[in-house]
């Protein structure tokens, strides 16, 4: 059971880090404190792209086994998934 | 014939007399008593045609509503029963067809494909199937007596709340399908408890097929998909039925609450439906090309990539609802990032199809049919996952013309082949060839004649949904070209039923077989039992590489070649590497499941007509069947190790976490945590949007009862456990028990009446209290009832320090339960009390 959920980690990082975004902005633009959410998506994206590349990082040196090659490579897509959600979210800093 | 190699799992001659025990046993019941089956061969088989019935049903709605269209101002249909006809077009064919019929594909296939002799909870799946069938069979009839619902498949407030959708229509929609839901998610539990503890021993993660990957991710994805929508339909019925304003913008409710609830089970329900086809595509390339298929390890991920990313598009369904621009941009990028994950998959195939030489059989044509159309859809997603033109094209005829390249290209077609290539698995004949040819032709042209002109007349402006339009629109042309391509779409489901009636006779035990030449193990010769012998598995082809597998399967040289307890068994394996754990003994058919789903449809449809009390009858007589059903659980336990082959003996009575019981709960866990996060978002959600209706500090509830409540849930969790440590020392968990039970209930019921003053049909926030707190209740209920089955059995012997599964799910739901209420605490008392002004 723990082995599958380590299989997940790098998509559970995702996960969270893409609620974060959703709630920051959501939040920022109904309570007109717009300014707040860039630094909000930065500091989350950096904080999960820190974690899932740990994930992978740590199984990749064993990578000839297919479990840990498919954790690493679930938190390598976790980590490009972040970096180009929250880019889109830094290039749009409108609420309208 | 060589002799048999000694390193086989049972290397010695095999006595006859084990394949007429396994026949005996597996015997399918005969005349009525059919009904009593859970042979996953036979429920499956069942499961498919159900779900083709319906496929057939929408189908003619299609047509109906094709006709209505094909001319401008037509009057044969009012806009009546053309809002009936699309809303009930698109549900069926959504929930009651293409769910279903992957769903079943899966029950149909998995235990084969896996070598495994059934599924490890049959019985669910019987229920699920049984459910599913009454229950959509009643709700389609609502449409014979003008009670169909009509607003739409999504169901969009406020157009549907009692006020603009009087009657019980909508009620129709929201009970039946949120109730058929259920029935998915029981599937959902079956199939991953099934591909995780069943496979055949030797079949590891790595070699495991990529239709099992799929199911796995596909019944993962349901887990956590579903039970926002059922969230969402029990929250607009306690709109509807008893006037809690969680829609209602003018009591702090928010009809938008209803489409992101909806849209985070409806855009990852795209992908619930595209990954089991996409997995059978995957099965059958290499079997048409006699090649591997092409970076099966890339083809995994990408269906988990998918499945994930999945969950982040929701909002893309919501582009043009005002939602700021800040947040739409990151749905924009996953929106359009998902479609790397599809692509990933289609070179993986065709690059499979570029490695040899394709036989172009009928499913092979579909398979080819398949990508040409999905990749159409997919690239008309890509433009629309751009706002601005998103903007545009939405609820126009576009819309309906991308929707249907990607649902009919990425699932119907996959499902044609893969009826095509899996009918001589469970049938005597494999359908002709010959009319198989001219069903592809028909259904390929016919579905690019229908749904390409309405690309065009999207752009020309014509709306979704619309019953009629006038001449001046110079839409007739391209409609009518529509229409002529919806017939011949018709005519090759046609064609294929009469083929289907003529040449499909089913069988499990003298099928036509393996016609394909493929390396999967579902074509190993097989009879309701499954195979003779479980086979050991070294590579992901095993019947390529290993050509004598079949023979030594078949004469009993592989693991577990009889049935050791005589009764009906399946080997329980580790869900990483495949070794055999334990023998897991099945029940025999009886009538529970059979009457608990009949009776739990009757509930939910005779709640609909409002005919509560017959309906209560029929709850409690569901209730009494599923007890009945769960009362020969957790069986005898058996002390000797049962020796299955290749030096393995397993235990035939297993608890904790090697128990497959174990593992649904957990899932089912997973079920609840889904539920009450989705219930915890609406809570932050309309204090986001209408954080006025939220109680100033000065009228908060006291915090003496957070605290009161906190600690007797606490309380109760350390009394389970002392249940738990009495238990394992042989002495009665009943007293500890009862203890948890009153401390629960008084945590409950000490944090309810604090909110006594917050009336739920007064505000959005008084209903979105209470129904948070509805949905901790109901699962309070479901503890109590798991622990009072529990002391039940301690009073019958059937619970003591080994034989105790049904003790130790409760005692995990219980810790569950507990973990979850003090969260709603926090959540109810804490967070009011952070942003209180």
């Amino acid at each position: 059971m723990i082995d599958m959920l380590r299989i997940a980690s790098g998509a559970v990082v995702w996960a969270a880090h893409f609620t974060i975004l959703y709630g920051i902005t959501a939040l920022a633009c109904a309570r007109a404190a717009a300014g707040v959410a860039p630094w909000g998506i930065a500091l989350a994206t950096a904080v999960g792209v820190a974690v899932a590349s740990a994930i992978a990082l740590r199984a990749y040196p064993r990578r000839d086994e297919f479990v840990h090659w498919i954790t690493a490579a679930v938190a390598a897509i976790a980590v490009v998934a972040m970096l180009w959600e929250g880019v889109a979210g830094l290039v749009s800093r409108s609420c309208a | 014939m060589n002799a048999p190699d000694a390193a086989l799992p049972n290397p010695g001659p095999r006595p006859e007399a084990e394949v007429e025990a396994l026949r005996r046993i597996w015997k399918l019941p005969s005349g009525w008593r059919l009904l009593t089956e859970y042979n996953n061969n036979v429920i499956g088989a069942l499961y498919v045609a159900t779900a083709f019935v319906f496929f057939v049903l929408a189908g003619v709605l299609a047509l109906l509503m094709r006709v209505q269209l094909a001319v401008p101002d037509s009057g044969l249909v009012g806009p009546t029963l053309y809002n009936q006809l699309f809303t009930m077009h698109g549900t069926v064919m959504m929930f009651l067809f293409a769910v279903p019929v992957v769903e079943a594909m899966g029950i149909l296939l998995l235990p084969n494909m896996l070598g495994a002799r059934d599924m490890p909870f049959p019985r669910l799946s019987a229920y699920a199937y049984w459910a599913y069938a009454i229950g959509g069979l009643t709700f389609f009839c609502s449409l014979f007596f003008g009670l169909a619902p009509t607003g739409g498949w999504f169901m969009n407030p406020p157009l549907t709340t009692a006020t603009y959708s009087p009657g019980i229509n909508e009620d129709f929609w929201l009970l039946g399908i949120g109730f058929i839901e259920i029935s998915a998610i029981a599937g959902a539990i079956e199939i991953i408890v099934g591909v995780l503890r069943t496979r055949a021993p030797g079949m590891t993660l790595a070699r495991m097929p990529v239709f099992a990957w799929a199911m796995l991710v596909f019944a993962l994805m349901v887990v956590f998909a579903f039970p926002a929508v059922i969230l969402a339909t029990a929250l607009l019925e306690l709109e509807r039925a008893f006037g809690w304003p969680l829609f209602t913008a003018s009591k702090g409710g928010d009809p938008l609450l209803w489409q992101h609830l909806f849209w985070f089970f409806g855009h990852p329900e795209v992908y619930i439906i595209f990954l089991p086809a996409s997995g059978m595509v995957s099965m059958i390339v290499p079997t048409m090309v006699r090649e591997p298929l092409v970076a099966h390890r890339m083809v995994v991920l990408a269906l988990i990539a998918t499945a994930f990313l999945s969950f982040g598009l929701w909002v893309h369904h919501m582009f043009a609802t005002g939602i700021p621009h800040m947040s739409l941009s990151f749905f924009e990028a996953a929106s359009m990032a998902v479609a790397i994950p599809a692509g990933i998959q289609v070179f993986a195939w065709i690059a499979t199809l570029a490695r040899g030489r394709a036989r172009l059989d009928t499913p092979m044509l579909f398979v080819l049919g398949f990508l040409f159309i999905f990749v159409l859809g997919g690239l008309t997603g890509v433009m629309v996952a751009a706002i601005p033109f998103d903007l545009q094209a939405h609820d126009t005829y576009f819309i309906v013309a991308h929707l249907h390249y990607v649902l009919v290209g990425g699932m119907v077609f996959p499902l044609f082949a893969g009826l095509y290539y899996w009918a001589p698995y469970v049938s005597r004949n494999r359908l002709s060839e010959r009319v198989g040819r001219w069903v592809f032709a028909l259904m390929f042209v016919g579905v690019n004649v229908t749904f390409f002109p309405m690309h065009v007349t999207g752009l020309a402006g014509m709306p979704r949904r619309v019953y009629t339009y006038g001449e001046a629109t110079g839409w007739g042309a391209l409609n009518m070209l529509s229409t002529v391509g919806a017939f011949m779409i018709a005519a090759a489901v046609l064609l294929f039923l009469v083929d289907f009636a003529r040449r499909f006779r089913f069988s499990a035990e003298d099928n036509a077989g393996d016609v394909w030449n493929a390396g999967s193990l579902e074509w190993l010769p097989a009879g309701s039992y499954g195979t003779r012998s479980i086979p050991r598995v070294a590579s992901l082809y095993p019947r390529w590489d290993e050509p004598a597998l079949d023979e030594e399967v078949e004469q009993g040289h592989h693991y577990l070649p009889n049935a050791p307890t005589g009764r009906r068994e399946a080997l329980i394996t580790h869900p990483l590497d495949g070794r055999p754990q334990a023998l897991l003994r099945m029940p025999w058919p009886g009538w529970s499941p059979f009457v608990a789903a009949v009776f739990t449809a009757a509930f939910f449809m005779l709640l609909t007509v409002k005919l509560t009390f017959i309906a209560a009858a029929c709850g409690i007589v569901a209730l009494a069947a599923l007890l009945r059903w769960a009362w020969d659980l957790d069986p005898e336990p058996v002390a000797a190790p049962i020796p299955v082959g290749g030096g393995f003996s397993v235990p035939a009575y297993v608890s904790g976490a090697t128990s497959t019981s174990w593992w649904a709960m957990v899932v089912l866990m997973l079920v609840a945590a889904s539920l009450f996060a989705c219930a915890l978002f609406s809570y932050l959600y309309l204090w986001v949007v209408a954080p006025a209706g939220w109680p100033a500090r000065d009228a908060l509830p006291p915090l003496r009862h957070a605290l009161a409540g906190a600690a007797l849930a606490v309380a109760s969790s350390g009394a389970y456990g002392f249940a738990n440590r009495r238990l394992s020392r042989g002495r009665g968990p009943v007293i500890p028990m009862l203890g948890a039970i009153v401390l629960l209930v008084g945590a409950f019921l000490v944090q309810a009446t604090a909110f006594l003053g917050a009336s739920p049909s007064a505000s959005g926030y008084g209903a979105i209290v209470w129904s948070n707190l509805s949905v901790q209740g109901f699962e309070l209920v479901a503890a109590v009832v798991l622990a009072g089955f529990a002391i039940a059995r301690r009073f019958v012997h059937r619970l003591d320090a080994v034989r105790r599964n049904v003790f130790d799910n409760a005692r995990i739901f219980w810790h569950y339960v507990v973990a979850q209420h003090l969260v709603g605490i926090a959540m109810l008392y804490g967070f009011p009390l952070a942003v209180a002004r």
